[in-house]
């Protein structure tokens, strides 16, 4: 891959890291191009016997803040290679099988192999198994194996003004909002709570590398990407218009106080904002991190077609949550 | 050229682009090279005056959206050019030449459980360019701008080529290549790139205003093999009109006598066939293509070499 591009420009960042691949149970790829990232802007890194990449800054308090993003994408995973060349193939992670009919895909087997998902019949409506990959070429057997993994493939889209559109923003998007708001705190003398960077693994199949990581912060803040409000979704709620800021959660499985400061942080600092609300899980980390006895908060960035290979989202709601993370490192917040 | 000619934007209506890529090919004197006034390209070579001549054509169009209102939120809603299934528009990025689009619709997770189920339609998709008013996507469109896939052409494995609009731009591309390497001989040609086939074939239909005294013709054109027993990879393919006269059936049959490896099929779809005289004998000289009208086109290089000759020996054997 190409140099890590400037963070300051959020774009190209972003189109960068939604290009590195890094399935869920197959993250090395992408922690290998994270690392020396983190290694630049914290004080020291480590990765546990999970996956987990955790970064560490030191503060002038002695409370820890954690900031957690999970760093995998969903995909699917080969299950047979067919005697005509075809893969058949299952779903890794949640990937949004109406998409499927025609979509282009990356094979990651002894060699990156182009491909794309052929319908194999006339259907109303599909399931997994209508489906197969054809990658038209005669050595497939010999480069691709049961069980290797295939990314959806997608150019980076500029639809207009600040969306974009792409594959992996879910959750390569909250990567970059800590990515963006800890470069620089390295050094800052107002820095006031020692963070810890946590980027972890399998969350798209339940959640794995969190339940794993072993450490305790005093608080934590997920960075997690939610529903944006499309054409056939006006009117509902929980679902909010690109460009409403950094959307807080509230609900039993956050901490009340905590989340009621982040609202005040936005109010006071005029970053954009909304709520949304969780009566049970918010289908994040921050569900494991509550049973771990840390307070948790959950941030998220307003994202439309969630789970599919496009992806959609505005590039200012990547700024307001990473102003916001910068002010809760800076001691925006009282825990 | 085939590559350039399937990422070109060219939906039925407005062929500019591949109109542009054709005049720049085009590079044999001895075809007097013009336009009529809806887009159809002539090339026509005269060796004696006032015989009659054989007619090739191949169309520039392809399959496409076009625009057909904004809604208040930016959304723009679309009927399409063509024969797209919805299937083939979900999640799939589109360009109207000058802005990018995504067809989408909303999450899996928000979706009910009968919704997952249930077929989609192209009434229930839409555009979405990220306006957030109509008043911000009037900057950057009108109703009745035309969409088109994005896909990027690619070549797959060894032999197969994919990517958007491979029938017009396999059929242009055999009919630009013959006309090149054409080096003269005892026969007057008349080839035409036409526009408007994905619209009832109007194109061709106006061409006729340009053109008389044809003695025989052929089509250049793709065949679905979703829908017919036509294989990819077994050769180009002789066909033939259901309702087809007996001297359109002599023709076709020689043809087949003199080639090797081609493969024979009854043409069920409309085609550009359809408005030619039934006065004058005709057939479709045909690839194989699979997947038409979505994103992701297929067709094979061997078929596509077995077009070209099939080509030479219908007009140099055969028409006439």
């Amino acid at each position: 891959m190409m140099n890590f591009p400037d963070i300051n420009n959020t774009e190209k960042t972003l189109e960068y890291l939604s290009s590195a691949y890094g399935i869920s149970s197959d993250e090395q790829v992408f922690s290998n191009v994270l690392k020396p990232v983190l290694d630049r802007l914290c004080d020291s890194t480590s990765i546990d016997k999970n996956g987990n990449l955790t970064g560490y800054i030191n503060g002038s308090s002695n409370k820890t803040i954690m900031f957690e993003a999970h760093m995998d994408r969903i995909g699917l995973t080969v299950t047979n290679i067919c005697d005509d060349g075809t893969l058949s193939f299952t779903n890794l992670g949640g990937v949004d099988e109406r998409i499927l009919p025609y979509a282009e895909v990356i094979v990651c087997g002894k060699d990156m192999i182009d491909g794309f998902i052929q319908p194999l019949n006339d259907k109303k409506s599909f399931k997994i198994e209508d489906f197969c990959i054809r990658t038209e070429r005669k050595d497939v057997k010999e480069l691709v194996s049961v069980g290797d993994k295939v990314v959806l493939s997608t150019e980076f889209v500029k639809l207009c003004g600040t969306v974009v559109s792409g594959a992996a923003f879910d959750n390569r998007a909250g990567i970059l909002a800590i990515l963006k708001a800890i470069s620089g705190i390295k050094n800052n003398k107002y820095n006031k709570y020692n963070i810890v960077v946590l980027f972890s693994t399998q969350e798209e199949l339940g959640l794995h590398g969190a339940y794993k990581y072993e450490s305790k912060p005093d608080a934590c803040v997920v960075i997690d990407v939610t529903h944006g409000e499309t054409r056939d979704t006006k009117g509902e709620t929980g679902v909010f218009p690109l460009g409403a800021g950094a959307v807080i959660c509230k609900g039993p499985s956050l901490d009340f106080n905590l989340a009621n400061q982040l609202v005040s942080i936005c109010k006071d600092n005029n970053i954009p904002y909304d709520i949304e609300t969780a009566t049970g899980s918010s289908g994040t980390t921050a569900w494991v991190f509550q049973t771990k006895d840390i307070p948790s908060m959950l941030v998220s960035i307003p994202l439309k077609y969630m789970h599919t290979n496009l992806e959609t989202l505005d590039l200012s709601d990547i700024e307001s949550v990473s102003k916001l993370l910068n002010i809760i490192a800076e001691g925006g917040i009282k825990v | 050229m085939i590559a350039r000619l399937s990422d070109a934007f060219s939906v039925s209506g407005c062929e500019n682009a591949v109109r542009d890529i054709i005049l720049s090919e085009l590079n044999n004197d001895l075809f007097l090279v013009s336009c009529d006034n809806i887009g159809n390209v002539f090339a026509k070579y005269e060796n004696t005056e006032g015989e009659p001549s054989v007619l090739l054509v191949a169309h520039m169009d392809e399959c496409g959206l076009l625009v057909t209102d904004i809604t208040e939120d930016g959304y723009l809603r679309f009927d399409i050019i063509g024969d797209i299934k919805a299937s083939a528009l979900v999640s799939r990025r589109v360009t109207s030449g000058d802005i990018n689009g995504v067809i989408s619709i909303k999450a899996v997770h928000l979706s009910k459980n009968d919704d997952k189920d249930k077929e989609i339609t192209a009434k229930d998709l839409y555009i979405d360019i990220g306006a957030k008013s109509k008043n911000q996507a009037n900057k950057y469109l009108y109703v009745g701008d035309y969409f088109t896939f994005s896909n990027k052409f690619k070549y797959l494995g060894d032999d197969k080529l994919s990517g958007k609009a491979l029938s017009r731009s396999v059929a242009c591309f055999t009919l630009v290549d013959f006309i090149n390497k054409f080096k003269g001989g005892n026969m007057n040609i008349i080839c035409v790139f036409t526009t408007l086939k994905e619209v009832r074939s109007r194109g061709l239909k106006t061409a006729f205003n340009s053109i008389n005294n044809i003695k025989s013709a052929c089509v250049i054109d793709s065949v679905d093999t979703n829908d017919s027993k036509v294989l990819l990879g077994n050769g180009a393919i002789a066909g033939l009109m259901l309702n087809m006269t007996r001297a359109s059936k002599d023709i076709n049959d020689k043809l087949l006598n003199l080639s090797e490896n081609i493969q024979y099929e009854y043409i069920k779809d409309k085609t550009e066939y359809e408005e030619i005289d039934a006065n004058i004998p005709a057939v479709l000289l045909g690839f194989p293509c699979e997947n038409k009208c979505t994103n992701i086109n297929i067709v094979s290089k061997y078929d596509i070499e077995s077009l070209k000759r099939l080509l030479e020996t219908f007009v140099h054997e055969v028409a006439l």
